[in-house]
């Protein structure tokens, strides 16, 4: 069984607001350089998604990722857990893409790549959280997917999947090849052990450019953006404290049910 | 090679795993609730550690260990140290190990060293006793050789995680001389052992600390580690690696407290502006960063000497006396800057205050440290 995992790279979601920079002029985050990246979490689950049909039925999984000034210990987890291979479309024209140029040069990837049964992406990258490439590739690929899958087991060629619904959750039978995005519900990336650090040493990740795999440099990065984006700020949240008072606790409680009824909270 | 205290793509992710493990498999309430026990750490958690490969971290390939150099062990203990993450990993899988690999014959070694790596054996060092010494006369206990078997009477005081251990490297005196480093042998015994009982010693400051009393402890000759009567200079040499391996747990313990009370002086407003803000509490907080960086330094710095096979000793006795005062003032701060709630025993600065207590003294506090190095540079 082939088995694809999309990846990204994003800055670390868990690093403290304040340590965090916009550029106003260019609508770029930063975080200072000793803060390392993380791979966006949802994706991270994705992976542990391929891993356990690998433990359960064999197979092979390559990961991929786009970006460029990739932190070769933080993407080579993907190694250490037991992806068999990594190929990274790593250059400064992927930069600045959106959901639509990501899935354009995923898609391109994956189809020089040739060979796949499953493709599993995260539900949405833990930094924009658009939640949009994974059926984007979908399409492009022209692949049936499925989304948010907790659970994922495949008998003969069919893939069974546990999607997570508002309720509860659905059971959706899918024909490889197919996309599956994986949501968190599936539970956590697998910790790495000693033999997968040095498994990692000893595998160097493959690097394609957009030539590599024959990419319109029009349809890739912030050239090749469908959306727009006007403004990137801090959120300002003001907190505003009132003390409900009353003659004793139970006049105080009818003047809190009031209050919050004048507030339309009730 | 320079010195190059960066650490290497592996460490940078075994470090960033161990963090990861501190997160899912040790959050404060699991601590809280280890420190109360007698045994520091649940089989699950062994089961655990011994599943990342961590048991076998510098236990060479040849015996199925991992073969990591020891600045990764360091790696690994500082985010241990972080917690404190209690138990006998670095009692067994550390100072046992390299007790082994320093003292041990090469038969010993492959019959130990795999198991220790699979956590089938968990080792403690039965060192210090009633008149509590690291030097070699303060070993007072008896092995008497008794047809091809040993018989070993003593007892052994503040040993260390003596409930969780399968068995102790129990030092014991097998030659009297003039020459207190001479017949000392060092014995691997059985926990269960006829004879044998062992006490947790209660108090603040002894966490799972341990009274082993020996008597009549009938041990065969090949518990015998190494050679009879000269077991004290590998003995010796492995306490001496270690060293900075511990530092390297309290280097992590410090960096732990420093945020904790770095963030609580950014959040406690008073007076109408985070603590933080006021000089003397600021005082206090570079206090902690200055310390917390000279454990970690030399500690790394000793770790590098270590593996590159340059002369370390200067930088063990340093970076020893360094890391034990830092842990305990970096506690001490701490409960200055938090104050009152820092104090109860679901804090985990109170856990680290604990654990620096303790770990000030092991293997030799400060003092003992600052007379070795004295004796280095200045020969008597």
């Amino acid at each position: 069984m082939e088995l694809i995992v999309c990846l990204k790279q994003i800055l670390d979601p868990e690093a403290p607001p304040d340590s965090y920079t916009i550029d106003q002029e260019a609508n770029r985050i930063f975080l200072p350089p000793e803060i390392a990246p993380v791979i966006s979490t949802f994706d991270e689950t994705a992976l542990e998604a391929a891993l356990r049909l690998k433990d359960t039925h064999g197979g092979r999984i390559t990961a991929l990722s786009m970006g460029n000034k990739f932190v070769s210990d933080v993407i080579k987890k993907a190694l250490a857990v037991g992806a068999d291979e990594l190929i990274l479309l790593e250059d400064v024209s992927f930069e600045g893409g959106d959901a639509w140029s990501t899935a354009y040069a995923l898609a391109e990837a994956i189809k020089k790549i040739g060979r796949y049964d499953i493709i599993f992406c995260g539900r949405q990258a833990a930094d924009w959280d658009s939640g949009l490439v994974g059926a984007g590739i979908a399409e492009l690929l022209g692949l049936p997917s499925v989304t948010l899958a907790k659970k994922v087991d495949i008998t003969d060629k069919t893939v069974t999947v546990e999607r997570v619904a508002g309720d509860g959750f659905e059971i959706v039978k899918v024909p490889i090849p197919c996309l599956i995005t994986v949501s968190n519900e599936l539970g956590e990336l697998r910790l790495v052990r000693l033999k997968g650090v040095r498994r990692a040493e000893k595998i160097q990740p493959t690097v394609w450019k957009p030539e590599d795999i024959g990419a319109d440099p029009s349809r890739i990065g912030s050239r090749g953006r469908l959306t727009t984006l006007h403004k990137l700020f801090k959120p300002v949240k003001e907190t505003q404290c009132e003390i409900i008072e009353g003659e004793d606790v139970a006049e105080a409680a009818v003047n809190l049910t009031l209050r919050l009824r004048e507030a339309k909270l009730l | 090679m320079y010195l190059n205290l960066d650490l290497s793509e592996s460490e940078k992710m075994l470090k960033r795993t161990a963090l990861d493990f501190m997160r899912r498999e040790a959050p404060n309430e699991t601590i809280k609730a280890l420190l109360e026990t007698e045994i520091g750490c649940t089989d699950d958690l062994w089961h655990k550690i011994v599943e990342m490969g961590w048991a076998g971290i510098i236990i060479p390939e040849a015996y199925q260990g991992e073969g990591f150099p020891l600045t990764s062990a360091g790696v690994l203990l500082e985010a241990l140290g972080s917690g404190p993450l209690p138990g006998p990993y670095f009692f067994s899988a550390i100072l046992g190990s390299l007790i082994v690999m320093e003292a041990g014959i090469e038969e010993q070694k492959q019959e130990i060293l795999p198991n220790l790596a699979e956590g089938k054996q968990i080792l403690t060092l039965a060192l210090t006793e009633p008149e509590y010494s690291w030097e070699s006369d303060g070993v007072r206990t008896k092995a008497v050789e008794d047809n091809g078997d040993f018989v070993l009477d003593g007892v052994k005081l503040f040993t260390p995680e003596a409930k969780t251990a399968t068995h102790f490297i129990v030092a014991a005196r097998t030659r009297n001389n003039a020459d207190p480093v001479d017949g000392i042998s060092l014995f691997l015994v059985d926990s269960r052992s006829d004879g044998l009982s062992v006490n947790r010693i209660p108090g603040f400051l002894s966490g799972r600390s341990f009274e082993i009393k020996l008597n009549n402890v009938r041990v065969p000759g090949t518990a015998l580690i190494g050679e009879k009567d000269n077991g004290w200079d590998g003995l010796q040499q492995a306490i001496t690696k270690s060293i900075p391996l511990l530092c390297a747990y309290k280097v992590g313990g410090s960096q732990a407290v420093v945020e904790i009370a770095l963030e609580y002086s950014r959040s406690r407003v008073q007076f109408g502006r985070p603590i933080g803000r006021f000089q003397r509490v600021q005082d206090m907080i570079i206090e902690m960063v200055n310390h917390a960086d000279a454990a970690r330094w030399t500690t790394y710095e000793a770790l590098w000497k270590l593996d590159t096979e340059r002369p370390a000793a200067e930088s063990i006795y340093l970076t020893k006396m360094i890391s034990s005062t830092a842990y305990w003032e970096v506690c001490t701060l701490a409960h200055q800057v938090i104050s009152g709630v820092s104090y109860s025993e679901e804090h985990a600065v109170s856990f680290h205050t604990r654990a620096s207590r303790y770990l000030f003294h092991l293997l030799g506090d400060p003092a003992y440290h600052r007379h070795k190095l004295g004796q280095l540079l200045v020969p008597q």
